[in-house]
């Protein structure tokens, strides 16, 4: 297996809690990985570990061969692109100008916009379908447009990486599924590697190649989706007593349903 | 467009402001250096002057607000937040205090609301850091809180004074245009070109970090490094412009929310825009300031209060 992005010892935390201790993981190169777990178990302490938002206390992050401690931001940026949980958009900002701001990373000077940024923007408005709503206000779109117009701008970084935090939740289960299947569109056709942290376990198993499933700071599993999405797994991570069958049209492991374990104890 | 205009236009009442009319021919005489000599003195002397600094400070002060709301993702925020102005009075008033009978000096006292107005933001931002960095956020409530302990030590001071420079203080932390010499207008004009440029030159660094420290750094932004030095030429022009214009204060909050409600959040687009409107505002409120109760002066912080908060009302009120 190829790793693009590896976290090899790290330790995570914010102020004197530490949330991560000493953990490798590794994320698989042209692959979309999805990083589940209960809450408060990790996993988007995570993703801001691995991108940079959080500092580490200790280990290492290797983006593409090189430590990224040893890496200019702006280099980083060039590679890898994150899309944060619910991001905010100032007010009266319009589609096509956030998708704009992508390009920062590979602008210099006052940040002129060159005929090859107006040609990813507009090759990035275009996959995502948001051509229509460039000119829109982004306040004025629908949660899964937004998400769309979020995920337009992180395209326009064109990196090879991207990690998404939560980009489905707040989602009704149809913009879920748009926003997954243009993740997998994204990876299947530009190659693009993706990595996000996703509580539905169903959609997760079905859109994923790979797997990390996470519980009180450390990792419990990894694997494909056959691999993880069982009964143990459900029981050891979440403490749930699940049934797990096979989606007959997805043809993946699917949680078909699961009550609480006795004697839970809550995370 | 609209606004360049109206602003030509202001420029034009202000300098006509005053017992002395000016027409467009006779303006032309002065400025080709012929004409009667009293007008050119008025001109040249009392009325350019002030309505350069005016504008300039509008400019000043609009352009300072603009970034640190746009670095603070604060509505709220603007340059007398951080009580720089507060600062800048507290040294006025020590001074006159500490040395009574020294006259107003048009040449010191900017200086010294300069250096207080940098000393208050240098003691914000060492209250304010971390070992995590600067938080804007942090920052502005230490800003608060100083503007307040530092607004009532002034107060106790003024107790002291006599009643002529009571009244002087008292106007000048209201905001008022008094050092309006040529030499004051030369220094205000060369720092705010060279600090307005780099703000421009920073326009999108100001966009993305308007974005949200996440967003920011994933697009390869090193925020804290890029929001104390943003912070810093903020503070830099705030403080120029309190050297010459007291303690304006609603000028620095409202005219980058006018231009923001004109053209969007995009600085390519809203830091001309805020330009545009700092100046407008100044100008007329000067004209305002100088006409209304003539030959006596209204604080100009007080007309741009008035004329400025009705129409942020009417825009508020309307979206």
């Amino acid at each position: 297996m190829n790793t693009v992005l590896e976290g090899k010892g790290i330790s995570v935390g914010y102020q004197q809690n530490v949330i991560i201790s000493t953990m490798d993981v590794q994320i698989p190169k042209g692959k979309i990985t999805s990083i589940i777990g209960p809450n408060g178990c990790g996993k988007s302490t995570l993703l801001k570990a691995l991108s940079r938002m959080l500092p580490i206390k200790s280990g290492e992050i290797v983006l593409d061969g090189k430590r990224i401690s040893e890496m200019h931001t702006g280099e980083i940026a060039k590679k890898m692109a994150i899309l944060p949980q619910a991001p905010q958009a100032p007010a009266g900002l319009t589609v096509s100008e956030l998708v704009a701001y992508g390009r920062y990373p590979h602008q210099k000077g006052f940040g002129k916009l060159h005929k090859e940024d107006r040609e990813i923007i507009h090759w990035a408005l275009e996959i995502t379908h948001m051509e229509e709503f460039a000119d829109r206000n982004i306040e004025a779109l629908s949660g899964g447009q937004r998400q769309r117009a979020w995920i337009a701008m992180a395209l326009a970084q064109d990196t090879p990486v991207i990690l998404l935090d939560e980009p489905t939740t707040y989602l009704d289960m149809a913009h879920q599924l748009e926003v997954l299947e243009l993740l997998e569109d994204l990876n299947r056709k530009q190659k693009k590697t993706i990595a996000l942290v996703i509580h539905d376990l169903n959609l997760a198993a079905r859109f994923s190649d790979w797997m990390i499933a996470m519980r009180k700071g450390k990792m419990m599993y990894k694997g494909t989706p056959e691999e993880i999405m069982t009964e143990k797994m459900m029981a050891d991570v979440f403490s749930l007593k699940a049934y797990i069958k096979e989606d007959p049209w997805a043809k993946k492991p699917m949680c078909v349903s699961y009550e609480l374990m006795n004697g839970r104890d809550s995370c | 467009m609209v606004l360049s205009i109206l602003l030509v236009l202001g420029i034009w009442i202000d300098i006509n402001a005053g017992y002395r009319q000016i027409d467009l021919s006779k303006l032309w005489e002065i400025l080709k250096g012929e004409g009667e000599k009293s007008l050119r003195y008025t001109l040249i002397n009392l009325r350019l002057p002030r309505v350069l600094t005016s504008l300039l400070v509008g400019v000043g002060l609009a352009v300072s607000g603009c970034v640190i709301q746009n670095v603070s993702r604060n509505d709220m925020a603007e340059p007398g937040i951080l009580g720089i102005n507060a600062g800048a009075g507290l040294f006025i008033a020590f001074f006159i205090v500490l040395i009574p009978d020294s006259g107003f000096s048009t040449l010191l006292f900017p200086i010294l609301a300069f250096v207080g107005a940098v000393t208050t933001a240098f003691v914000d931002y060492r209250l304010a850091v971390t070992r995590e960095g600067l938080s804007p956020r942090r920052l502005l409530l230490i800003g608060v809180a100083m503007s307040t302990v530092i607004s009532s030590v002034t107060t106790i001071l003024m107790l002291r004074m006599s009643d002529s420079e009571y009244a002087f203080v008292q106007n000048w932390i209201s905001g008022s245009i008094w050092g309006a010499t040529w030499a004051n207008v030369r220094m205000l004009l060369v720092g705010l070109i060279f600090l307005v440029s780099f703000v421009f030159y920073k326009g999108r660094d100001l966009n993305v970090l308007n974005l949200g420290r996440q967003t920011a750094t994933g697009l390869g932004i090193d925020v804290p490094r890029q929001t104390i030095i943003l912070l810093g030429i903020a503070v830099g022009i705030s403080s120029l412009c309190c050297a010459v214009g007291g303690g304006l204060s609603f000028v620095g909050l409202v005219c980058p929310h006018l231009a923001r409600r004109l053209v969007g959040p995009n600085c390519r687009v809203l830091l001309p825009a805020t330009v545009l409107t700092g100046a407008t505002l100044m100008v007329y409120a000067d004209i305002i300031s100088r006409t209304l109760l003539s030959p006596n002066e209204i604080p100009v912080g007080i007309v741009a209060a008035v004329i400025g908060a009705p129409y942020f009302l009417y825009l508020l009120i309307r979206t």
